[in-house]
């Protein structure tokens, strides 16, 4: 008796064992058809990808888009006079036109060529004491405007464009502090 | 004792029973055992059995997924520009065939059923195929897969699908000369499709695209300026390049008329021949530039004011050589003179000097005495005199561009030699990464480079050229004129009109050449169709739509030093 238990017991664990190993066997078959089913996705939706690509170059084909500015936008190459030589410049053309009296834009030209790819141009008071109009004043009411702190040095490399070499530096520093918060800054 | 032996007897009876009832049961146990394992191991090869029939019929998928995943690679590479936008592509598509002798279904039905689905074919169409008395017919070619799987559910067994590429050219004619095409089984026959079809079609290189140095938008602008001139001036044809004058990339390059190569059997031969590469013209006084480079190199030109005899025809043999109507300066000219004027004259005394050796050996190292560069197969022989026929005369007409015939990329690489600092570098129609340019070979020193910049400035600020002028570019060139060979004799009438122009001539980067074949003059221009009136206009619009994607900015302020030589300058130069 105890040997045929013994003996079932052998049996029942060797099939037991068996059934465990082929369900482990399953388990990654199942999880290795999930995969294949994701590779599939993946390559039915880079087709996918690749189709609308080629559907979007096609309607957007450069002879059409051509079609389409000579027929609708008549847009046309800048002129000479269009491209602007530098950030200041640029900046030059958002300067509010009612802000012009209190408000004007200075630059840090002191970086040498190499290192300009970040120049900094703020608003800054001046002190003219001009009044602006009362709906300017409103709308430049809520930008803080803060003078800059006393003791800065001035770059002496290269003179300010608007100012003198030594309120040139002290600006410099003002906007410095400033830039992220208060004004503008061009990268 | 009797029965004493049975009582005996008895002990050595139960002493042998229960022997043999251990045997027995030792037997059974093994028998049982024997059994036991014979299970066990059935048991085991039976799951090994099934786990095997398992593998084998429900998880063939490993093998599926490459498959699936070797699908993501395409049959032929992409083909991008210079800026990844995409100029070719391979999709999959099916061929749908059918073998009619093994046609089970009924063929009305069959027809119509699939007209349905390839809407492009009538029943009739497909009736015809399905009952033809050959084995094998193709219903269609490069038919979408949903097609193909609708197709392939009516259940016809006679009808077969096979995978085959589907190439398309997003931008249909932009470029399609360079790109060219490939037939209906995938393979490359004309353009880059062509020359690299080993590299497009092969399994190992495929995978990745090819990167033109075209940019489709320079492309784009140069066919679109190059088709308004031809539609205004009624001319045949048109040709032009942009090409990087320091690694001698194409940027565009482009062929009038075109085609579409999505569609190319469409398309007939004028439209599908290369002019830019194939086509060869004599390209008149664009030449001037080069004969007075290489007097430049070879020290026979020491300043520009010497002075070079221009007062009268020269007669030579049968042949006179004289300065165009209205150009004529009579008088002994200047360099700079005899360049803005484009004194035919004067620059045959040039070559003349330069004798024909040392001009052919020039010719010979600026490429043009052989089929242009380039990656591209098609490309034309270039006519010129043969070696024991290379006289005097043949130097004189060589000097100013006639009696030779080369295609306008070679005049491409020729002027960036001339600008670029005197490298001649060969034309590749592939992008070349940033410090991969091949060395080239020096032709031209940087002195002459220098002066040949200014000359060809001049050319344009105060010559025949001054309708390429495109404001703050700095646009220097040349115009030639040359009357078309028709029937082996020169139509008076019947120009190639070719100005050959670089910018900016403060530190050249691109070459552009602007070539009309057959232009009529109109109103606007005088009646004339020289490339001073047709061709430089094509020039100035198209450097200034393209400078600023290339990035050259235009300055006013800048400018290259010609006063020095517009000193030498008698008298203001007539108007072409």
């Amino acid at each position: 008796m105890k040997t045929s238990f013994g003996t079932a017991a052998l049996v029942g664990l060797a099939l037991s064992s068996a059934m465990a190993f082929y369900a482990v066997s399953l388990h990654v078959a199942a999880e290795r058809s999930s995969i294949d089913k994701v590779r599939a996705q993946i390559v039915a939706d880079t087709h996918d990808i690749r189709m609308l690509q080629a559907e979007l170059r096609t309607r957007a084909r450069l002879p059409e888009l051509q079609r389409w500015n000579e027929q609708v936008l008549a847009l046309s190459p800048p002129k000479p006079g269009q491209f602007l030589g530098s950030p200041l410049v640029l900046a030059n053309y958002a300067r509010p036109a009612a802000e012009a009296p209190g408000v004007r834009f200075v630059a840090t030209p002191a970086l040498p060529a190499a290192k300009r790819a970040v120049q900094q141009v703020a608003y800054l008071e001046t002190p003219t004491g001009a009044v602006p109009a009362p709906g300017v004043e409103a709308a430049a009411a809520p930008v803080p405007v803060r003078r800059a702190p006393p003791q800065v040095h001035a770059p002496t490399a290269t003179p300010s464009i608007a100012l003198d070499a030594t309120l040139g530096g002290a600006i410099d520093a003002a906007a410095a502090q400033e830039r992220g918060d208060v004004k503008v800054a061009l990268r | 004792m009797t029965s004493a032996a049975p009582t005996a007897l008895l002990p050595r009876r139960a002493a042998v029973t229960p022997l043999a009832g251990q045997r027995q049961a030792a037997l059974a146990r093994a028998r049982q055992r024997l059994m036991i394992g014979m299970l066990l191991f059935g048991g085991a090869i039976g799951v090994i059995g099934l786990r095997l029939l398992d593998l084998a019929v429900l998880h063939d998928r490993p093998a599926a997924a490459a498959e699936a995943f070797a699908a993501l690679t395409p049959l032929r590479a992409d083909i991008y520009d210079r800026n990844r936008v995409e100029l070719a592509r391979t999709f999959d598509a099916y061929a749908i065939a059918v073998a009619p002798k093994h046609l089970v279904g009924e063929p009305h039905a069959l027809a119509q059923a699939l007209s349905a689905i390839l809407t492009d074919k009538t029943p009739a169409q497909l009736y015809a195929e399905l009952t033809h008395p050959g084995a094998f017919r193709y219903l269609a070619r490069r038919v979408l897969p949903e097609q193909a799987k609708r197709i392939n559910d009516l259940g016809e067994p006679s009808i077969t699908l096979e995978r085959e590429p589907e190439r398309l050219y997003p931008n249909l004619d932009l470029g399609a000369h360079v790109l060219g095409y490939t037939d209906i089984d995938g393979h490359g026959k004309y353009g880059i499709e062509r020359a690299l079809d080993a590299r497009l079609s092969d399994k190992a290189t495929r995978g990745k695209p090819v990167f033109l140095a075209m940019d489709s938008r320079v492309q784009q602008a140069l066919e679109s300026e190059l088709f308004a001139a031809m539609t205004k001036f009624s001319a045949i044809g048109a040709a032009g390049v942009v090409m990087d004058v320091d690694t001698g990339e194409v940027i565009a390059l482009a062929s009038l008329p075109s085609f579409n190569p999505n569609a190319a059997g469409h398309s007939d031969d004028d439209s599908r021949f290369d002019r830019a590469t194939l086509g060869v013209y004599e390209l008149g006084s664009t030449f001037k530039t080069l004969t007075i480079a290489m007097s430049l190199e070879a020290g026979l030109i020491h300043s520009m004011d010497q002075k070079y005899d221009a007062t009268q025809p020269i007669h030579i043999g049968r042949f006179t050589i004289h300065d165009d109507h209205g150009h004529e300066l009579r008088k002994w000219a200047t360099v700079p003179e005899i360049f803005i004027h484009s004194s035919n004259i004067g620059t045959a005394h040039m070559a003349a000097e330069l004798g024909a050796t040392r001009q052919r050996a020039y010719l010979d190292q600026l490429g043009f005495l052989s089929p242009v560069s380039g990656e591209l197969l098609e490309r034309g022989h270039t006519l010129y005199p043969p070696a024991n026929n290379w006289g005097e005369i043949a130097t004189m007409t060589v000097g100013f561009g006639h009696g030779i015939a080369v295609t306008p990329l070679h005049l491409a690489t020729a002027y960036a030699a001339v600008v670029n600092g005197g490298v001649w570098r060969p034309a590749t129609m592939l992008r070349v990464e940033p410090g991969q340019a091949v060395a080239g070979k020096r032709i031209f020193s940087q002195k002459t480079s220098d002066t040949m910049r200014a000359l060809l400035r001049m050319v344009v600020t105060a010559g025949t050229g001054r309708k390429a002028n495109a404001e703050g570019y700095r646009v220097g060139g040349k115009t030639g004129t040359a009357e078309k060979q028709l029937g082996g004799r020169y139509e008076k009438h019947v120009n190639v009109s070719t100005f050959a122009a670089a910018f900016p001539m403060d530190a050249p980067r691109y070459v552009v050449i602007a070539l009309l074949d057959a232009p009529h003059g109109t109103a606007e221009t005088g009646g004339f169709s020289t490339a001073g009136q047709v061709s430089a206009p094509i020039v100035d619009k198209l450097v200034t739509r393209i400078g600023p994607m290339l990035g050259v900015q235009p300055d006013m302020t800048k400018d290259i030093d010609i006063s020095g030589m517009l000193g030498l300058i008698a008298e203001p130069p007539v108007k072409e």
